[in-house]
């Protein structure tokens, strides 16, 4: 054919250009289609969802969490431990008909995409796994509970995807309320007012087998709100070992134990602790001063819907001078019935 | 006067290995010698007698007391052995090595008291090895190590040496230094020795009698210069040989065809 | 023979740093602070009750593991053996998992399941050695079969593993496997002393037969000595006490692989001489690991790591300098 004049070259080329860079750009436009949905997670990772018909959870906080806020409807697979926990297939019937999907440490990718959920949610760390999944088709959002604002955000995210807002929105207000309370009542205390409080669980050697929480640690983040020192807060994060020596170290005014254990209470442990002489080398056992961390069907210190009672419970036990000593049986019964159904006597709270 | 009698010893293991009905006597300050092809049976007679395999009644009797009757202490206070490979597993210094001979005379838990050390040192001594008492074994040269084990036989005390093919993986040299001492021994002491040879040169340079097996038997025993012929070498090994003698001493060669070529003549004659 | 200087310099050194230790811990207690305090004073209640248990503790199990050590390394005439080649911690640890799981969070039940366990490893290991006896030397089958047989409670303890509740019970599996003398007590070192002591006490008594049985069956047999009898009677002792060490502390390896090479490398390899001495070094370095990790931090360092990073170093410079061989 006969040669274009480099006008008519031009032409075409910046023709074509404008085609490819218009096409690109509706290619790749994602937020002007109606029905999908992008949030980011925890760790910052913005996922894509097309749908938000079926749910499934690997991790057991956030199942709870999505109970809690009575999605149960939506969910089709849920971790071993909240499958497996009697009292809360009793809460939660649903539970018996969500495919078991084993522990978060060992998920099963295939399984999981085999289930072919809308929406997979994880634990804030399992970044990698989520990933995989959401190139295998499961879009995974992680969540983390670690914080009261990382609770909140999480309910948020939570309550899109469940279409529960409003249950969410009603819990994020509710907590935030109460630890504003709290703060209230703690934020006017002098140094000297803020006891040294050591926080243990205790191990399988028994008695003098002990664990504190670490940096970072929800147990000292709780503890610092509620107007307490944890005294561990510098060690690494994580569950370390101590010894009696450091303990007579440190001389904590209060110990607060808690147990993890099915077998043996957090009271029974406390009993154990008043019970041997070689605690005396704290002035926290001495005078008294040991409280047994409160449990229902978990302990009120883990990341579970219920901090909120624990971390209520800490502040109390901390400082009894700011508030009636019916103030934590109160807001638990307010709380069990809110979110629960339940009364304070069906929730089996044991502890001080 | 002790002798070690074997009356009918007989024994089998791995389908192979056998002995069959052996029976012989050796006197006090006799060295007898156990010729005969691989798998004859030589190391198994040997081992049968050491008490690897257990012992059976009134098979082997030592100064008229069958051993079969004596606790393993006791059999190791009659019988010494030598093996012909020492693996050895630490370096233990010699004198430790041989001390661990007097292990027969320990009573219970006990450690070797001084007089336990003063026999081993002694035997070093009589083999005249004393002043390698604190080398490491390990870094003995094959001869010494041989020297060592049977110092450590020694200082058991006991009538009867056994010893696997004593002169197996040494130098000429070192051969003959362990035949002549072996020979002193036996002489100077009065014990019993049998021990097996591959050679039947060194059964002429060294033994009194001979015992020669072939497949579990024993074919034929007695003093060497008798038992030892060129048809009892062929019926041996399956060898022609000629047995020269300068007078002195004997020794065994292969017959003038063994290794002659028969298409070329060779200028190499053996010597007259 | 200089075997008796030897001798002196390791009787002395356990009782002395025994004594060395005890003031060392991260609450201070100077020899005065003692002398004047009374039993409700935390020094005298931190003294008494909890580091006098720990370290001795912590000195009879690195006793009982070299001792083991020494023994098995004789037996076997492996240089790469140690007190866990047959099985007996492998076995513990199930028995520990078990105990954990099914028979609830205390220290009674774990000691005396762990403790059982570890010594039914060994007897299987004995056993499937016995009938494998016709292929290969009985000191290869035995180390093969110890091996299989850990292997196969491995694998026992990783099912456990993944059926516990990982917030629970899986973090105290884990936790006891990793060994630690944080909760020794006077009340569970009773019940572990006497393994430990009668365990030690016995492989002391058979320490002259090690030389014998490190000959080799044939040998020992023509010194007089009834090979497999003895066999026995050193995997037993040795096993008695591994296995009360493991129940008390959980698995610490390595010590008993490296205290019988140091101390061959020091007295040499007669086994009347090294038993005593390996003893000796083997409390004193434990103990030694045990109070880096009680004292350095604010947390409890896992003794596993100090005994491998002090451990590790001292064998190559040993292993470097001259003198004799060490195998």
């Amino acid at each position: 054919m006969r040669k274009l004049s480099s006008i008519q070259m031009t032409g075409i080329v910046l023709a074509i250009l404008i085609v490819a860079i218009v096409g690109v750009y509706v290619l790749t436009d994602t937020s002007s289609k109606d029905d999908t949905l992008v949030l980011v997670d925890y760790a910052g990772r913005s996922v894509t969802l097309t749908d938000t018909a079926t749910v499934a959870s690997g991790y057991p906080i956030s199942t709870e969490v999505m109970l809690f806020i009575g999605g149960e409807s939506k969910i089709i697979g849920a971790d071993n431990n909240c499958i497996s926990n009697a009292f809360m297939n009793s809460m939660y019937p649903s539970l018996a008909a969500m495919e078991n999907l084993g522990t978060p440490w060992n998920l099963n990718v295939e399984q999981i995409v085999a289930l072919d959920p809308d929406v997979f949610i994880m634990g804030g760390n399992s970044t990698d796994m989520a990933d995989q999944l959401t190139a295998l088709g499961v879009p995974t959002l992680c969540l983390s509970f670690e914080t009261p604002d990382d609770f909140s955000y999480a309910l948020e995210i939570l309550g899109i995807v469940l279409d529960k807002e409003k249950n969410a929105e009603e819990a994020i207000d509710y907590y935030e309320q109460q630890v504003e309370e709290i703060r209230e009542k703690t934020s006017d205390l002098k140094s000297n007012e803020v006891p040294d409080v050591l926080f243990l669980s205790f191990g399988a050697r028994g008695i003098t087998d002990f664990q504190t929480p670490g940096a970072g640690m929800l147990q000292n983040n709780l503890l610092t709100l509620a107007g307490g020192h944890s005294v561990s807060e510098t060690q690494p994060g994580g569950w370390n070992a101590i010894n009696m020596d450091q303990i007579a170290v440190w001389d904590p005014d209060i110990i607060i134990v808690t147990s993890y254990s099915s077998s043996v209470t957090s009271l029974d442990l406390k009993a154990q602790i008043l019970s041997d002489s070689t605690w005396n080398v704290t002035s926290a056992k001495t005078e008294g001063n040991v409280y047994a961390f409160a449990q229902d069907w978990g302990s009120w210190d883990a990341p579970t819907p219920k901090w909120i009672l624990g971390l209520t419970w800490m502040s109390a036990h901390m400082h009894p001078n700011l508030y009636e000593a019916s103030y934590v049986e109160n807001m638990a019964t307010e709380f069990y019935g809110m979110f629960y159904d339940l009364t304070y006597e069906e929730a089996g709270v044991a502890g001080d | 006067m002790v002798t070690l009698d074997v009356k009918g010893a007989s024994y089998t293991y791995g389908g192979e290995f056998s002995l069959n009905d052996i029976t012989f006597s050796i006197k006090e300050g006799t060295i007898c010698a156990l010729l005969g092809p691989n798998a004859s049976g030589k190391t198994t007679l040997i081992k049968y007698l050491s008490g690897m395999f257990g012992y059976t009644a009134t098979t082997v009797m030592i100064d008229g007391t069958d051993i079969a009757t004596l606790t393993a202490k006791q059999a190791a206070q009659k019988i010494s052995y030598v093996p012909q490979v020492h693996e050895a597993s630490f370096p233990y210094p010699v004198l430790d090595m041989v001390v661990m001979g007097r292990n027969p005379y320990l009573h219970f838990f006990s450690l070797p008291t001084h007089k336990d050390y003063l026999h081993s040192s002694a035997a070093l001594a009589t083999l005249g090895i004393s002043d390698i008492g604190d080398a490491s074994y390990t870094e003995l040269s094959g001869g010494q190590q041989k020297l060592v084990l049977i110092a450590r036989a020694l200082a058991q005390e006991a009538p009867v040496m056994l010893l696997d093919e004593p002169t197996a993986h040494l130098d000429f040299r070192n051969k003959l230094h362990i035949l002549k001492t072996i020979r002193t021994l036996v002489k100077k002491k009065g014990l019993i020795a049998l021990l097996s040879l591959h050679d039947p040169n060194e059964a002429f340079m060294v033994a009194d009698e001979v015992l020669m097996m072939t497949q579990g038997d024993v074919k034929m025993k007695g003093p060497a210069d008798t038992v030892l012929t060129k048809e009892a070498i062929r019926m041996l090994y399956g060898i022609d040989v000629d047995i020269r003698t300068d007078g002195q001493s004997r020794f065994i060669v292969p017959a003038p065809a063994y290794f002659g070529d028969e298409t070329n003549e060779t200028t190499d004659r053996p010597d007259e | 023979m200089n075997k008796g200087a030897h001798s002196s310099f390791q009787y002395v050194l356990p009782p002395l740093f025994f004594i060395i230790f005890l003031f060392f811990g991260r609450y201070h207690i100077s020899p005065q602070d003692l002398i004047h305090a009374t039993q409700q004073d935390a020094a005298w209640i931190l003294f008494y009750k909890v580091r006098l248990p720990r370290v001795l503790i912590a000195m009879f199990v690195g006793a009982a593991l070299s001792a083991a050590g020494v023994a098995l390394q004789g037996i076997s005439r492996n240089p790469l053996v140690g007190p866990e080649i047959l099985g007996v911690s492998s076995g513990a640890g199930f028995g520990a998992a078990c105990a954990i799981l099914f028979l609830g969070n205390n220290m009674l039940s774990i000691q005396l399941t762990s403790f059982l366990f570890g010594l039914l490893a060994v007897m299987i290991s004995y056993s499937v050695s016995k009938s494998l006896r016709e292929y290969g030397s009985s000191t290869l089958t035995l180390i093969l079969a110890g091996i299989s047989i850990s292997a196969v409670f491995s694998a026992l303890i990783s099912i456990l593993k993944y059926v516990a509740d990982p917030y629970d019970d899986l973090p105290q599996i884990v936790y006891w496997l990793m060994g630690s003398f944080a909760a020794v007590t006077w009340h569970n070192a009773f019940n572990t002393l006497p393994g430990l002591i009668i365990g030690i006490f016995l492989l002391l008594l058979l320490r002259w037969r090690i030389n014998i049985l490190s000959l080799g069956q044939e040998e020992a047999r023509a010194l007089g000595i009834n090979y497999e009898r003895n066999r026995i009677l050193l995997i037993s002792a040795a096993t008695l006490a591994t296995a009360a060490a493991v129940s008390i502390s959980g698995i610490i390896s390595w010590v008993g692989l490296i205290v019988p090479h140091i101390t061959r490398k020091l007295v040499g390899p007669d086994h009347a001489l090294l038993m005593p001495a390996s003893l000796s070094l083997g409390a004193v370095f434990m103990a030694g690991c045990d109070t880096i990790a009680r004292t350095l931090y604010t947390f409890e360092i896992p003794i596993g790591i100090i005994t491998s990073l002090v451990g590790a170093p001292l064998f190559i410079i040993m292993l470097k300098k001259g003198g004799r061989r060490i195998w």
